[in-house]
């Protein structure tokens, strides 16, 4: 059958993801640094040791994301819109909409009953109501990143934050701790806010069951309440958020090589 | 308003950097293989506008030739030439004059009219040479800019049309008919001239059969492997509103000769499997040239192009059946309404034609290019992404400006040719399974 390795350039982290037959061998996620090429051999490394195999080993390797094309040891590059599609669907069987909240874009995809893509949408130039943004607010109100959603959870009366560029809400988020609300409430807001930002592209799309959460932003419990509020139904969470993109390419490269 | 010591300063920068630009583009589309040899002369043109084009014009008005800027497509251009003037479209695809004409328009504005208002404010190039300038009322940009433009052209005469709203009714025929006499009345008073019927009926058949060398041109994209990339193609068409009228259809018609012969030789360097691309929407000047050179970049082949300063804008004829002036004046009213420019309102004409060409050129996918703030287009956008989706016809929607985003842009265009690439690979395959 044969080994690929998929791997996703992301601006906030890359990934990479080893398959073989019919599973993920191992996966590595690491911070994207300004040596895209140097950083992702490294975590190309990384996952072929946990997995333990060799480059050599592998039959076929695709690359997606922001920073796809700055490797020379791919075969191929595809678009994260097509990657993240494959991915999704693979992981999850049912999947009728996408949601990617990444740290620096969003995108919402809408899919047929195949898995095909009918539409996509992602946001433009800024990094409005991505993880950027969270992690930002984050510094902003002292707290880390990754307990943003279990303290927005204990919010009791969601803060309105009406920007979304990072400059006013951080001055919004400001004059609210001025005026001495909790942090708890102000991040909520925060989180609603991004959500009714992003609905807006999802609806643009379609929204059609199962909703499925993906990106690094997903992890953040509080975020996925705030979509399925402001959307009206469940979303769904894979367990390894992140890697959807890089195990989308990983299959296609599978694809490729059986077509080859 | 004259132009100050700063003015002059920031205008020889910009005009360094238009030339730069210019001389870009064409290196750009020089790197492409095996192009049709007569693209040649279609470069030249490009790399020589603020050049030898310049003093060819200047050279039109000592003799005194007199030239008209005009604003839109819906002027007629025929007025012009039956007087012997020169009619110069006035549009730029050139970022740094947004941020000039941005110190006094506001920002949300289409780049198309903040670039030429730029452009005219600096008087850079042939957009500092008009005697006269005329702007017809079709979208509140370009008609209110209209109005500024007129502050820094002060010796020049600037005249406006009314364009109506609809196209179909008989009073906006009426109206549009009256306009276009009233503008023959003030041409031939600057020029001093009476437009005879003859003169008439002789540049009708002159511009007619520039838009018949574009036809041909739009023809020869149809083959299964078109024989010239749409990039090309597109930017052949721009360049007949710089170029003499009478060169530029000569070279034209010479182009599609050699299209011909290699249409017959089979010489397309074009993937027989790309993804056959309409692009359609709001103008695509140069030297912003991004978005067709991103598409074909990346696989796909522009077939055909549903703009104004392509095939919409150049395809329909004059047709008269009497050669009289009121027949003559009728036909050119009637043909400058069909344009099916988004600022009519119903504009279903349009949507027609966007399906018919989906068909006709074998279309696989639309990608709909809209200016930041054309409002127009922008919502029109609705209705052709509809109309197409019963036709079963994706469509991409870019919503960008002159600025440098390609990077985002790639990444959605690459996706589009995925799902074209993906849908037309499923439809083979059940194709063959159908097959015994
Ligand atoms: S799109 Fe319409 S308004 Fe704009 S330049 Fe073309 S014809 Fe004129
Ligand atoms: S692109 Fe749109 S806003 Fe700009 S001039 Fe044309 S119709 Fe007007």
């Amino acid at each position: 059958m044969g080994i690929f390795a998929g791997i996703d350039i992301g601006s906030a982290t890359s990934k990479v993801v080893i398959f073989k037959d019919d599973e993920v061998l191992s996966f590595v996620i690491i911070p994207s640094e300004v040596e895209w090429e140097a950083i992702t051999k490294l975590a190309m490394e990384e996952a072929l040791e946990k997995a333990n195999l060799h480059h050599s080993n592998i039959d076929y390797i695709i690359s997606t994301g922001y920073g796809r094309r700055t490797i020379d040891f791919a075969n191929e590059t595809i678009s994260e819109i097509t990657a993240h599609s494959r991915g999704t669907k693979w992981l999850h069987k049912n999947v009728g909409s996408i949601i990617d909240i990444g740290g620096q874009d969003s995108k919402a995809i809408l899919l047929d009953e195949n898995g095909g893509v009918i539409n996509f949408a992602m946001n433009d130039r800024c990094a409005a109501g991505t993880g950027r943004f969270l992690e930002h607010m984050a510094n902003v109100l002292g707290v880390r990143i990754d307990d943003m959603g279990d303290l927005s959870m204990a919010s009791e009366k969601t803060a309105k934050i009406s920007s979304m560029c990072t400059v006013f809400a951080e001055s919004e988020v400001i004059s609210l701790l001025a005026r001495e609300w909790r942090k708890e409430d102000i991040i909520a807001g925060l989180h609603e806010a991004i959500a009714k930002r992003t609905s807006v592209m999802v609806r643009q799309c379609g929204v059609k069951k199962d909703v499925v959460l993906s990106g690094g932003v997903a992890k953040n419990r509080g975020m996925q309440k705030a979509l399925e509020m402001e959307l009206g139904t469940d979303i769904h969470v894979p367990k390894e958020p992140q890697i959807t993109a890089a195990l989308g390419a990983a299959l296609l490269a599978r694809k490729k090589a059986r077509k080859a | 308003m004259p132009l100050t010591n700063e003015d002059l300063k920031w205008k020889s920068k910009l005009e360094k950097n238009f030339n730069e630009e210019m001389s870009t583009l064409v290196e750009e589309m020089k790197k492409r293989n095996n192009r049709p040899r007569n693209m040649e002369y279609f470069d030249k043109i490009l790399v020589e506008m603020s050049g030898k084009r310049l003093e060819e014009i200047g050279a039109f008005k000592e003799e005194g030739g007199k030239v008209f800027g005009i604003f839109c497509m819906f002027v007629p251009e025929e007025l012009f030439y039956a007087t012997g003037a020169m009619p110069l479209r006035l549009f730029a695809g050139f970022q740094d004059a947004v941020r000039t004409a941005e110190t006094i328009l506001p920002r949300n504005l289409c780049p198309l009219v903040k670039s030429t208002c730029g452009c005219i404010m600096l008087k850079l190039g042939y957009y500092g040479i008009c005697d006269s300038l005329v702007y017809p009322t079709t979208c509140d940009c370009k008609k209110k800019t209209g109005e500024i433009i007129v502050d820094y052209m002060p010796d020049t005469r600037v005249m406006t049309m009314e364009l109506p709203h609809t196209a179909n009714t008989t009073q906006a025929r009426k109206l549009w008919l009256t306009e276009i006499e009233l503008l023959k009345k003030k041409i031939e008073e600057i020029m001093n001239v009476k437009i005879t019927k003859k003169k008439l009926k002789d540049t009708i058949c002159l511009v007619n059969s520039k838009r018949r060398a574009v036809r041909r041109l739009c023809e020869l994209r149809k083959a299964e492997r078109p024989p010239i990339s749409g990039s090309d193609a597109m930017y052949v068409t721009v360049l007949s509103f710089y170029d003499d009228i009478r060169r530029w259809t000569e070279k034209a018609e010479e182009l599609c000769e050699e299209l011909e012969e290699r249409i017959q030789n089979n010489t397309s360097t074009l993937d027989i499997d790309a993804p056959r691309i309409m692009v359609a929407g709001c103008p695509i000047v140069p030297p912003n040239w991004k978005i067709p050179n991103l598409i074909e970049d990346l696989g796909a082949v522009i077939t055909c192009d549903e703009l104004c300063t392509g095939a919409r804008g150049l395809w329909d004829l004059v047709e008269t059946c009497e050669w009289t002036m009121d027949d003559m004046l009728i036909a050119l009213a009637e043909r400058y309404l069909t344009l099916a420019c988004a600022c009519f309102t119903p504009n279903n004409n349009r949507i027609e034609r966007i399906l018919n060409w989906v068909k006709d050129y074998n279309v696989d996918g639309v990608v709909y290019h809209a200016l930041h703030a054309c409002h127009l287009y922008g919502i029109e956008a609705f209705h052709v992404r509809k109309a197409l989706e019963k036709a079963r016809i994706p469509m991409l929607t870019i919503e960008t400006d002159y600025g440098d985003d390609i990077g985002q842009l790639r990444t959605r265009v690459e996706a589009f040719l995925e799902i074209i690439r993906a849908r037309k690979f499923a439809r083979a395959e059940k194709f063959r399974a159908k097959k015994p």
